[in-house]
């Protein structure tokens, strides 16, 4: 089943910013599927994701997930619908800093005014599968970066999203704390089941994925699937990235 | 956690950016509150005056401003966390739980304020009341637990604190999801500012101060020129001096500041030891914090004016009413008047019952029938009362007046007298439009001609009269005769303590109001000030971040940052100790009184407090960036 469908959609900014939108877009993933895109700066990968998302709204054509069309819906409902039916990553991890680190992975739960017990449960659940028990009642000035992602990875897939969405989600970690942040990624889709997609500029980071498309001047340029051969899918990737002037950062 | 636990953790957890908006909040409803106490107390009321009107249109203005302040201030936490709110939306937060965040968080903020406000107003709101029985002569006065006004106060602010949350969260859920996630206040984006403008902001507070000191050049030039004279006797040139100062500041903090940089980074010093780094930097906090300074100077220039104003006001009031009742009582009879003898007698028998030796002069006057309120008196009757002694012949005249008046007039169409000197009146200044002194031989030609309508006693007490003599015999004669003028219009009572008494009270009363809606506003400026340079530190993190990896100490930064808000937070001070000078300037004038030992005196203990407030917010500012370096 698909978790994601996107026919010929397109985006066009109404104002003079430097991102360039989005000519009409056909992609679809399916559930369980960890796709990255790819492509250069400006090439509209994180428009994209904002359509998806639901904050800034198709020009033309459908996005539908979860078999919900998402154009269709009013403000009230997209939030509910992206409160339920999506989590978020975000590359400078965009938590709360006047909460603790267990209280900032329940906020998804409060929004949907969940049983304080059951947000106790559940936030402890979560925080064990991602190893960050022991930080839960640590304020956010005293995490660091990789803890501070573990955390908002955490928060966005409490509530058991259909899709999650990650924008550059290792963007301000290094090396270590980047490859540990994808192995939660990789956990998450194999172990849970859980549908992934994924917006990076890094080879490295995609080579994680099962699926990679690359977007170049708002379009689809290619897309690539991972084989039996993990080497040769990051060669694959370097080599696309290169055609289409997006391999250094 | 629930939405009420998280506004909770919103403030509570901040409490660093909301302490200063907090305690200003509080003192505001603390000084409403008192004003209501000292409207509704029902002893206060039976005093003379009118307190309740006075106290109703000084909570009016807290009311206003508070609603100003709170806005600003608002508007400023709530811009600072736009990006927060994006993300709170884009997780699923529905735009009507937003609107429940932010008001619970501001129920939680307003409602302490209102409630320590008003315990505060309870503890010490007697304490006050018993100043202003003191101030309006109450001899007594007992305890009455102001349960309207607490009332009131929980009212008045819950409605101020709902409104102005619901404007801010309006205007915040306006903007799409989308901008608020984007929207980073980057103080370093760019700089703008016209020559122009810069140059207006010079201009128009030249022509402002210059023109604070007409009376001055006029006087200088001796009055020659008309269009001086024009200007200085304009009843308009206070509201364009306040317009023209003002717009010439807001010119000054949002263009001339810059351009007074860039002027000076063309200086050799501009690259010796640090000063690149402070005052390149100091650039963008002018620009960030301009209308917060422009504000800031405003308030503190209201603020200053008003405590120096009211206060200053108090010691001139015996002056005051001297120049204008140049004697200390007076009985004016209305010409016929049965009573005159016996009235008189009563005055002197209670005047030597208390002890106060003093000086009668009688006074007859000829009223000018063609023209209301000129009178004619004798060139016998003023030597009487005055000090010096003039000698008249013929037609010759003296006209009793502060202007400079010579030349011929006609009494009537026969009569022309010459006005050959002028000298300060002998009556109270408002009571006639002029007085002619003639020699006694017209006077009693004239006096066939003219009505013999008034005679006047005028009193003036030996110097070892007290205050305290005189009003005892004030309140007698008042309690007899009458104060102002008689049932039967008969005569006229003037006595020189009850003016005083009445002006210093009304002073008083203005100044008890004064100081404490000026605390208010210099709260205010001082709460804003502290909030915008805060913002600049928990912007600039990594700029410390870097410049310490570069190579600087800790204590290099410290330095740095606080010769900038040294900058930041003293020019607005200066620029309205500055603009009070002026306006004290103009006060003196309009009360010909010299006033400038007090304003320096009270100048000096404002700017005080000013360095005190400073140096507390800059030690906090600097273990904060102590802070954020070594945390990172």
């Amino acid at each position: 089943m698909n978790v994601l469908e996107i026919n010929n959609m397109s985006y066009v900014y109404g104002d003079v910013l430097n991102t360039k939108g989005l000519d009409n877009i056909s992609l679809t993933t399916l559930e369980k599927e960890f796709v990255a895109i790819m492509g250069p700066s400006g090439s509209g990968k994180s428009t994209l994701l904002n359509v998806i998302s639901g904050i800034l709204p198709p020009t033309s054509g459908i996005v539908n997930i979860a078999g919900e069309n998402i154009s269709n819906l009013g403000d009230y409902n997209k939030a509910l619908f992206r409160r339920n039916k999506l989590g978020f990553v975000f590359q400078d991890f965009n938590l709360v800093e006047t909460l603790n680190v267990r209280e900032n992975i329940m906020l998804p739960l409060m929004l949907k005014k969940d049983k304080v017990k059951d947000m106790i449960k559940k936030s402890e659940e979560v925080a064990k599968a991602l190893d960050i028990s022991n930080i839960l009642d640590k304020r956010i000035q005293e995490i660091s970066g990789g803890q501070k992602q573990r955390t908002a990875i955490a928060r966005a897939i409490i509530h058991e999203p259909e899709l999650l969405l990650a924008d550059e989600p290792t963007g301000n970690l290094d090396s270590r704390n980047s490859e540990e942040v994808m192995k939660i990624f990789q956990m998450l889709n194999i172990n849970r089941g859980m549908s992934i997609f994924l917006v990076t500029h890094d080879a490295k980071i995609a080579s994680y994925s099962q699926r990679v498309i690359f977007i170049k001047d708002g379009k689809i340029y290619n897309e690539i699937r991972k084989g039996n051969n993990f080497i040769e899918y990051q060669e694959n990737i370097i080599h696309v990235l290169n055609v289409i002037g997006g391999a250094q950062r | 956690m629930r939405l009420q636990d998280f506004a909770k953790n919103n403030v509570l957890r901040d409490k660093e950016t909301y302490i200063g908006y907090w305690f200003s909040c509080m003192f505001t409803v603390f000084v409403f509150f008192i004003f209501s106490v000292n409207q509704f107390h029902p002893e206060l009321n039976k005093g003379p005056g009118a307190v309740a009107t006075i106290m109703g249109s000084a909570q009016v203005i807290v009311i206003l401003f508070s609603i100003f302040f709170l806005g600003l201030s608002i508007k400023s936490f709530s811009s600072k966390r736009e990006s927060m709110f994006g993300i709170l939306l884009m997780l699923g937060m529905t735009k009507k739980q937003l609107k429940k965040l932010l008001l619970l968080e501001n129920i939680l903020i307003g409602l302490t304020s209102i409630f320590v406000g008003i315990f505060l107003g309870i503890a010490f709101g007697h304490l006050l009341v018993l100043v202003m029985a003191k101030i309006i002569n109450l001899s007594s006065i007992s305890f009455y637990f102001p349960i309207k006004s607490i009332i009131i106060t929980l009212i008045v602010f819950s409605i101020v604190f709902l409104l102005v949350t619901i404007v801010n969260s309006k205007s915040v859920l306006k903007k799409p999801i989308y901008y608020l996630i984007n929207n980073n206040h980057n103080e370093y984006k760019k700089i703008t500012y016209s020559n122009l403008l810069s140059i207006m902001s010079i201009v128009f507070i030249f022509i402002g101060y210059v023109l604070a000191n007409i009376p001055l050049i006029n006087r200088l030039i001796n009055n020659k020129s008309d269009f001086l004279n024009i200007i200085q006797n304009s009843d308009k040139l206070h509201y364009f001096i306040g317009l023209t100062v003002v717009i010439g500041m807001y010119l000054f903090f949002s263009n001339y500041s810059k351009y007074f940089l860039d002027k000076l980074k063309s200086k050799q010093n501009y690259f010796k030891g640090t000063n690149v780094l402070w005052i390149s930097e100091l650039k963008y906090r002018l620009s960030s914090n301009s209308k917060t300074m422009f504000i800031s100077a405003l308030l503190l220039t209201v603020a200053f004016v008003t405590i120096i104003g009211t206060i200053t006001l108090n010691s001139t009031a015996d002056d005051e009413v001297s120049k204008t009742t140049p004697f200390d009582l007076a009985y004016f009879s209305i010409l016929p008047n049965e009573e005159e003898e016996s009235d008189i007698n009563f005055i002197n028998n209670n005047l030597s019952k208390s002890n106060i030796n003093y000086n009668v002069s009688t006074i007859n006057i000829l009223r000018n029938n063609e023209k209301e309120r000129e009178i004619i008196i004798s060139q016998e009757d003023y030597n009487n009362v005055s000090n010096d002694k003039i000698h008249l012949s013929n037609n010759d005249a003296i006209k009793l007046a502060e202007e400079n008046f010579k030349g011929l007039i006609s009494l009537d169409d026969k009569i022309e007298i010459n006005i050959i000197d002028n000298r300060p009146n002998v009556f109270d200044s408002y009571r006639y439009r002029a007085v002619y002194v003639v020699s006694d031989e017209l006077f009693n030609n004239l006096s066939k001609i003219f009505k013999h309508s008034q005679r006047a006693f005028l009193y003036h007490f030996l110097e070892n009269t007290t205050n305290d003599q005189a009003r005892k015999v004030a309140s007698i004669n008042r309690s007899t005769l009458v104060s102002g003028y008689s049932e039967g219009n008969n005569f006229l009572l003037i006595q020189k303590i009850e003016r005083i008494d009445l002006e210093k009270y009304t002073y008083q009363v203005l100044t008890y109001i004064g100081i404490m809606l000026s605390i208010i506003f210099i709260l205010a400026a001082g709460s804003l000030t502290y909030f915008r340079l805060l913002s600049n530190i928990r912007g600039s993190d990594k700029t410390y971040i870097n410049i310490y990896k570069i190579g600087l100490s800790i204590r290099e930064i410290q330095s740095i940052q606080s010769k900038q808000f040294k900058i930041l937070f003293f020019a607005p001070v200066i620029f309205s100790l500055i603009n009070t000078i002026f306006a004290i300037n103009i006060l003196s004038y309009v009360l010909k009184t010299s006033i400038w030992k007090q304003t320096i005196i009270i100048a000096l203990l404002l700017l005080i407090i000013q360095i005190i407030y400073f140096n507390i917010i800059n030690s906090h500012f600097k273990l904060k960036i102590e802070l954020i370096i070594t945390q990172n």
